[in-house]
């Protein structure tokens, strides 16, 4: 199992066949890749590397879209 | 015809900008951004939410038609303003930004040092920077002389559709920059929009005013007409004012006793 913080939540997801990377993250979830942009302990992780880009147990995950705003 | 406004050299042919901010529907937003001739709207950052993932508010926005601001809203000092900045550019890959730093909840004034000193750091990042701030005509300058694009100068507190509250600070603002000057925040009808443009603003924004009106998308409308007249107005050199009379008819002779 990983587990990690995401978007301040603590979540676990099991490992599969293949390392968790963001995109699966992403897929497990429902997050469209083209909306969001990724933070892992607090740096950005462009949205080429999210096949990329394995997670590991106590890595802190923030999910970030835009919204509305003034 | 009216003169163009121009921000970090790009042109735009509407001086009213937009939020996108507290509309009831992504579709409500739509019809007011296509309503308010708007060139420009701001958008947030926000995490997503992972038990109900939504789909983000660009869905929405005609990216062909329609510029796109970031905002740093929810900042309460320069290292977050920072981050979420850089975290909207990662994002959209845009890398203008509306730097807000607001530490109070109550009153969503904007911290003039942490503004200062995160403007400072964007601009050396290569952002596009145009600063929300108090009606301070220093700070304006000094915000000025560091790079931003432009200086957004409060009318009134964000929401409060008070309209404009800092009458005297605006004029020494709008007098003394050499940048475009947006009037951003509490403007809450198209009078007072108007009333910006005939002081001499180079453009306004509007948020919720639009967004909790009955008919957001008839108050766009009306807005971008205020916004029109009011440059219109601006201008054609508008007269002088005076405390006496001074008759519009010319004095009759006839009427003699």
């Amino acid at each position: 199992m990983v587990d990690l913080l995401v978007n301040g939540k603590p979540m676990a997801f099991s490992n599969g066949e293949t390392p968790l990377t963001i995109e699966c993250l992403l897929q497990r979830i429902g997050v469209v890749p083209a909306h969001v942009v990724v933070e892992v302990d607090g740096n950005i992780v462009s949205r080429q590397e999210f096949d990329k880009f394995i997670l590991t147990t106590g890595m802190n995950i923030e999910l970030i879209q835009f919204v509305g705003g003034g | 015809m009216q003169g163009p406004l121009i921000i970090a050299g790009r042109v735009f042919r509407s001086r009213f900008f937009v939020g996108t901010g507290k509309f009831s529907s992504p579709g409500a937003m739509r019809s007011a951004i296509d309503a308010s001739g708007s060139e420009m709207v701001t958008v947030a950052l926000r995490r997503v939410d992972i038990t109900n993932p939504k789909d983000d508010v660009l869905t929405a926005i005609d990216q062909s038609r329609v510029q796109l601001l970031p905002n740093t809203s929810g900042a309460r000092d320069a290292e977050e303003a920072v981050r979420v900045a850089r975290l909207a550019r990662a994002a959209s890959g845009i890398s203008w930004v509306k730097l807000e730093v607001t530490p109070d909840p109550n009153y969503l004034l904007p911290d003039p040092i942490e503004t200062f000193s995160a403007a400072r750091t964007l601009i050396a990042e290569g952002f596009t920077v145009l600063p929300y701030i108090n009606a301070d005509p220093v700070l304006a300058k000094r915000l000025e002389e560091i790079g931003c694009a432009t200086v957004m100068p409060l009318a009134s507190p964000i929401g409060s559709n008070q309209g404009i509250k800092t009458r005297a600070a605006l004029e020494i603002i709008i007098e003394q920059a050499r940048i475009p000057v947006v009037v951003d925040a509490g403007l809450g009808l198209p009078s007072h929009a108007a009333d910006a443009m005939e002081m001499g603003a180079d453009a306004v924004l509007a948020n919720t005013a639009l967004a909790v009106a009955d008919d957001p998308a008839r108050m766009a409308r009306a807005f971008a007409l205020a916004v029109d007249a009011g440059r219109e107005a601006y201008e054609s050199g508008p007269g002088a004012v005076s405390r006496s009379a001074s008759a519009s008819s010319p004095l009759t002779g006839f009427l003699t006793k």
